[in-house]
């Protein structure tokens, strides 16, 4: 495990499902064709904003997805190549020029998060915008989210604004059961 | 639904008609029913090709990567399944390599390269299989039934291709106690397709899987009853040794595709 973990809380109770996390991060990345390094999913239902419940008490709540730049990540153990590499801010990122775009780490992956570039025919990801987060810049789509939903910050430094959070609010990750260790929590 | 990938339904068929028939090549020979003629001869031609279904294997997988000619990267972090994969498959090609010079030249294949071969062989199958164990993604594959399914179907091929090499060479000693040996390897395959049915009946969770009901069928018909019925009436004497083991071997051929058809086709991401 890297000392340093970059982390990111999502609160589903702000997000509104509008999506411009995923079109600021698709545009600002030029991800090509039809890979999304992040999107977002309405809560228990497979039809984007379908509700969910009956009346009088419907739900339509939303859940953004993203890379989880999990801790002990699955994709960078399994991946033949060592393209799928950890740095030193905790950011799981892909090298392209080494990569072989055998899709082994989107297999690994319990949250479907690595994407083929299908037009290199290489694997592509979320960076956790690296070359702005570690200048201390938001990433794209912390910064574009006008419900204000996601908090971008040190989970490794139990005194920050994230860490506070994230305990305060008793966020968890998604799917935590397979081991991975996410640095992505959801209130 | 995971792509229908044509290169690794080649690949993994081809992997266990290799592996399962170097196995119950050699174990066959150990029975010592082999003649003394026939054995190097038959075993110049078996391994000649097993190299080609290896060859053609390994060629069937580097189709599928997207930088095929970038191959050599996938050996840069032998942890992984993918690279070995590789590394074993490299270690059986060696393996027979040294079998098919040793029968170009007469001799016979000595016992101990069998037994080595038949351990790599192994080797091969369960780190194919943990490929698809390790891909927490795919809930229909990452389980243990899986490293069975490898196994069973590798078996299934390789009794099916020396069974039909035995008739090959008329050896009536063999042709008997080769359909019990058919008839009981069809049977482990059986139950190892009930298993992984109850698997994926039971055992997956958070996703939604296809049906194959019509590919099952056929897989059930012509990959599991027909090569047992055939087996059957082979060991009865009912049906003449050769015919018996070439539509054993085909039907088993075509059942294993139809296996591994649905196999992919169960390939749902989380
Ligand atoms: S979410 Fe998937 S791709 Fe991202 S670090 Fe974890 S295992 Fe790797
Ligand atoms: S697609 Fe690239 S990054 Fe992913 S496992 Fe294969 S070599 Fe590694």
């Amino acid at each position: 495990m890297s000392a340093k973990q970059y982390g990111m809380l999502i609160d589903t109770t702000r997000c509104v499902g509008c999506q411009t996390c995923v079109v600021s991060c698709k545009i600002n990345y030029q991800v090509p064709e039809e890979a999304y390094w992040s999107s977002v999913e309405t809560i228990g239902s497979e039809v984007m904003y379908q509700p969910t419940g009956k009346y009088p008490h419907p739900v339509l709540a939303f859940r953004p997805r993203l890379c989880n730049h999990c801790t002990d990540p699955v994709c960078v153990k399994n991946c033949p190549t060592g393209a799928m590499h950890k740095d030193e801010n905790g950011i799981v990122s892909v090298s392209q020029e080494v990569c072989i775009g055998c899709q082994y780490c989107v297999w690994v992956c319990p949250y479907n998060a690595p994407k083929l570039d299908t037009v290199q025919n290489v694997m592509s990801k979320c960076t956790f915008c690296q070359g702005r987060t570690t200048k201390g810049e938001k990433p794209y789509c912390v910064e574009s989210c006008p419900a204000e939903a996601r908090i971008f910050g040190l989970i490794s430094d139990p005194h920050s604004e994230i860490s506070r959070l994230i305990s305060a609010k008793h966020a968890q990750p998604l799917l935590p059961h397979f081991g991975t260790v996410p640095s992505v929590y959801y209130v | 639904m995971a792509e229908i990938n044509l290169s690794l339904i080649v690949f993994t068929l081809l992997i266990g008609l290799c592996t399962g028939t170097f196995i119950f090549y050699g174990l066959w020979q150990f029975s010592g029913i082999p003649s003394e003629e026939t054995s190097p001869k038959s075993s110049h031609r078996v391994m000649l090709l097993l190299l080609i279904f290896l060859g053609v294997a390994l060629l069937a997988s580097a189709t599928h990567l997207g930088k095929t000619f970038r191959f050599l990267n996938a050996f840069r972090n032998p942890g992984s399944m993918i690279a070995q994969e590789g590394i074993w498959s490299i270690a059986l090609g060696v393996i027979l390599l040294i079998a098919f010079f040793l029968t170009f030249k007469g001799q016979k294949v000595p016992k101990v390269l069998y037994a080595v071969g038949g351990l790599v062989s192994c080797g091969l199958l369960l780190v194919c299989s943990l490929v698809y164990v390790r891909a927490l993604g795919f809930p229909a594959w990452s389980n243990g039934v899986t490293i069975v399914y490898y196994f069973g179907s590798a078996a299934l091929l390789g009794v099916a291709v020396v069974y039909a090499l035995s008739v090959q060479h008329a050896e009536k000693a063999a042709g008997k106690m080769m359909a019990s040996v058919a008839l009981t390897a069809v049977f482990v395959q059986i139950v190892v397709t009930l298993a992984f049915a109850l698997h994926l009946q039971f055992g997956v969770m958070y996703v939604n899987l296809p049906s194959t009901v019509v590919l099952d069928i056929l897989r059930w018909g012509i990959g599991l009853l027909a090569p047992a019925i055939i087996a059957y009436l082979a060991w009865l004497g009912k049906i003449k040794g050769k015919s018996a083991a070439w539509s054993f071997l085909t039907c088993v051929i075509v059942g294993e595709v139809f296996s591994r058809l649905i196999f992919f086709m169960q390939g749902v991401h989380l």
